[in-house]
């Protein structure tokens, strides 16, 4: 087993012991040494470099022009057997990666004068690598007919994606194409709207693309604005709990990372502190379940699983890493798995607000009943990630301790609640998640934020330099391991039976319920819920 | 191995502020999630001795969940410490303070043990908050507080040990109620007879904590 070494020297390695031959496939299915690299090679090592370094191994009778010619063809040949297993596990991120064609351009290049040189010995690889091109040129072709999708983050509303032309792009059920292009997931290109505000709340609205660094979207803002250059400003996030967070000016795609009810404001550094929050960050003061009376708890499960599994779907393993690490570092974007995470928190106040925001008390305990169907049926459907959001939200203490709502709860549903809680129980990091997680089979979407704890752990925990730059594998194959669940939990497509109580008049239900939730708004201030909760019941003194 | 008492702690404070840092140089041992279901081991765990007691101490750590913060919120119910940390060379962190202890102090039971921790002493050219303000904001919080290193381990075992000590007391005082387990606290096998049940009979639906 390796246990480090230098980028260079584990390519060099894995070139010699690990592409053999032609069963270089099944070697690699055998054992995970090789995966592990490729899920984790961005951590320790650019694509640049990749590429410069294979293009290296490739020519090598150009620094050994003495060596056997057998010796020099199987070398060139393990170099094309490395690029289609790199294809293979980076995906889609392979396909958009520009150092990508041109290396590959290169490659195949060399190869044809290659081929011609030594008897035709390359046409099994060429043929592969030239397919490998092909998919990339239509690859590129899809996305400039699928063009610039645009969201926005501009109003009390979560970020969302603006309606346009692209919308047959969504409406229809990926084809094994779109299983590999992606095509509706954000690209970095892509873009979004979103305010920027100063103290006196007034605001400006800009529209950048997504890997628009925090320093260029504040020197645009300055200057819509007509703020003095000659002061220095700086650009931070203003919570609804009026605590505040500074973005490091390399900061990428901040808009879709802020927290629910968060805004962008530009301020004076020295005079953050006066900055208040805006009265559209308190989100809401009714509740809106009452809109979805006539759907039934399976209908709603069913629309947010299929929901939450197109954003689990989207997202790269390498936006996890990105993520983990700091995207700074790799000057790439997270906005898919930033979805996902803001998703899972918006689904958790949705259901602590809409019980708080219900003064009857016999309604008050119908909506808890039903959020608790909802986050039952989503289990069923393997979408671990809402019902956890679900049951994590009525676990909050400005539910919990409404206790004559839970007492009106039918002692039957209780037992099931508690059941649901006893599965985000901590203790021995998760072990009764993880226990029903291997029970099922994939596809399904799992709970996305422990992904991201254990990733976090793990890095924080393990050096990924070990004495004189030599990476330390040990912790890759950590981290691969993570990395390579997320994308078993993919593998199969995800069908899951429309509910039976559909009658024909409801087939439009998806948009209806759609409409619903993305106009929902929540209240993501503990302190407002805890008022809330202790004005329904009031605090024992 | 046995021990007389489990006390659960939890470790806070901002991103990259180092917890798990703090928690890996305490329990000297590599993190490794489960994936071997069936070893189901624990990490996070260390064995001390507080007047001739053993007590195992159980950490909690949520480094990874900051944008989650209603996740870290369902701990605090089961925590018998709290490890507030923030990050000496970034003043941000220590301004976060304030959300940080309310949240905890609202979430938590009222006896729960809070040491403040100013971490990476080790980095005392890039410091950006005195140890006077931490001290203050401290006094002021009604506070433990103690400078570490995570990297040099200069305090560590003592701001672990040192809030164990604190529970310890309050548990002879009689502060903390140790029958219940949603205080963070459990008797182990060393001080329980074997018939002893904590009565938990009106935590069916786990509505514990000191906020009602």
């Amino acid at each position: 087993m390796v246990m480090a070494g230098t980028p260079e020297k584990v390519i060099d390695y894995l070139l010699e012991t690990r592409m053999n031959n032609n069963n270089f496939e099944e070697q690699f299915n055998k054992e995970s040494l090789f995966e592990d690299f490729l899920l984790t090679f961005p951590i320790f090592i650019t694509w640049k470099h990749m590429t410069n370094s294979l293009l290296r191994h490739y020519k090598i009778d150009e620094m050994n022009f003495r060596q056997m010619e057998d010796y020099i063809v199987d070398n060139k040949k393990r170099v094309a057997r490395f690029t289609l297993l790199w294809f293979k596990i980076s995906a889609d991120a392979f396909l958009n990666c520009k150092t990508i064609t041109i290396f590959l351009d290169e490659l195949i290049d060399l190869m044809e004068k290659d081929n011609l040189k030594h008897d035709n010995h390359f046409e099994t690889e060429l043929t592969s690598l030239k397919n490998i091109k092909e998919t990339k040129e239509n690859y590129n072709l899809n996305l400039e007919m699928r063009g610039t999708i645009v969201y926005k983050a501009d109003n009390s509303n979560s970020v969302r994606r603006m309606s346009n032309i692209n919308e047959a792009l969504f409406a229809k059920s990926p084809d094994e194409t779109d299983k590999i292009f992606k095509l509706t997931a954000i690209k970095e290109f892509d873009e979004i709207i979103c305010r920027l505000y100063c103290a006196d709340h007034t605001y400006t609205t800009l529209k950048t693309t997504m890997d628009t660094r925090a320093e260029i979207i504040r020197n645009q803002a300055a200057e819509k604005l007509n703020l003095d250059n000659s002061v220095d400003y700086t650009l931070v996030e203003l919570k609804s709990d009026n605590e505040r967070y500074i973005f490091n000016e390399t900061e990428l795609n901040i808009a879709t990372t802020l927290s629910l009810n968060g805004r962008i404001f530009i301020s004076h550094k020295d005079h953050l502190d006066a900055l208040t929050t805006l009265p559209e960050q308190e989100g809401t003061t009714i509740g809106s379940i009452f809109k979805l009376e006539s759907f039934s708890s399976q209908e709603i499960a069913y629309f947010l699983t299929n929901q939450t599994w197109k954003l689990f779907f989207n997202i790269h393993p390498y936006e996890f890493i990105y993520l983990v690490f700091g995207r700074h570092n790799f000057n790439d974007i997270t906005a898919n798995l930033d979805l996902c995470r803001r998703n899972f928190n918006e689904l958790q106040y949705w259901a602590i607000t809409e019980v708080l925001l219900e003064k009857s008390l016999s309604r008050r305990v119908q909506i808890l009943k039903k959020l608790i169907k909802i986050a039952g049926y989503c289990k069923e459907y393997k979408n671990l990630n809402s019902f956890f959001a679900i049951i994590i939200g009525l676990s909050n203490v400005a539910i919990s301790r409404l206790t004559q709502t839970w007492e009106k709860l039918h002692n039957k549903v209780k037992r099931i609640f508690t059941q649901y809680e006893s599965l985000i129980d901590s203790s021995r990091n998760y072990r009764r998640y993880r226990l029903l997680l291997s029970k099922f089979d994939p596809p399904l979407v799992p709970f996305v934020p422990l992904l991201i704890k254990d990733m976090t752990i793990l890095h924080e925990g393990n050096k990924t330099f070990v004495d004189q730059g030599l990476v330390n594998f040990e912790k890759m194959h950590l981290l691969a391991q993570t990395l390579r669940m997320i994308q078993d939990c993919k593998s199969g497509s995800f069908q899951i039976q429309s509910p039976a109580t559909l009658s024909m008049k409801k087939m439009n239900f998806p948009n209806v319920l759609q409409e619903y939730f993305d106009q929902i708004k929540v209240i993501d201030n503990q302190k407002r819920l805890m008022q809330l909760s202790y004005c329904l019941e009031h605090r024992k003194l | 191995m046995s021990y007389a008492y489990l006390f659960k702690y939890i470790i806070i404070g901002d991103t990259g502020v180092g917890k798990s840092c703090l928690l890996l140089q305490f329990t000297d041992k590599r993190f490794q999630p489960v994936h071997d279901l069936t070893i189901g081991v624990e990490f996070g765990a260390r064995m001390i001795t507080i007047q001739n007691k053993q007590i195992k101490l159980q950490i909690w750590d949520t480094a990874g969940q900051e944008a989650f913060r209603s996740i870290t919120r369902s701990y605090y119910r089961g925590a018998a410490g709290a490890l507030l940390v923030y990050d000496i060379t970034r003043r941000e962190t220590f301004n976060h303070l304030t959300t940080w202890l309310e949240d905890a102090r609202q979430h938590s039971n009222s006896s729960m043990v809070i040491m403040l921790i100013g971490n990476k002493c080790d980095l005392e050219s890039r410091r950006e908050v005195r140890r006077e303000e931490g001290e203050a904001f401290a006094r002021e919080h009604g506070l433990i507080f103690m400078e570490t290193s995570a990297k040099t381990a200069a305090n560590v075992e003592e701001a672990f040990i040192n809030t164990a000590q604190e529970i310890f007391d309050k548990i002879q005082e009689g502060v903390f109620d140790i029958n219940n387990e949603a205080n963070g606290i459990k008797i182990g096998p060393q001080l329980s007879p074997s018939n002893q049940k904590s009565s938990s009979g009106n935590q069916a639906l786990g509505t514990g904590g000191g906020c009602c």
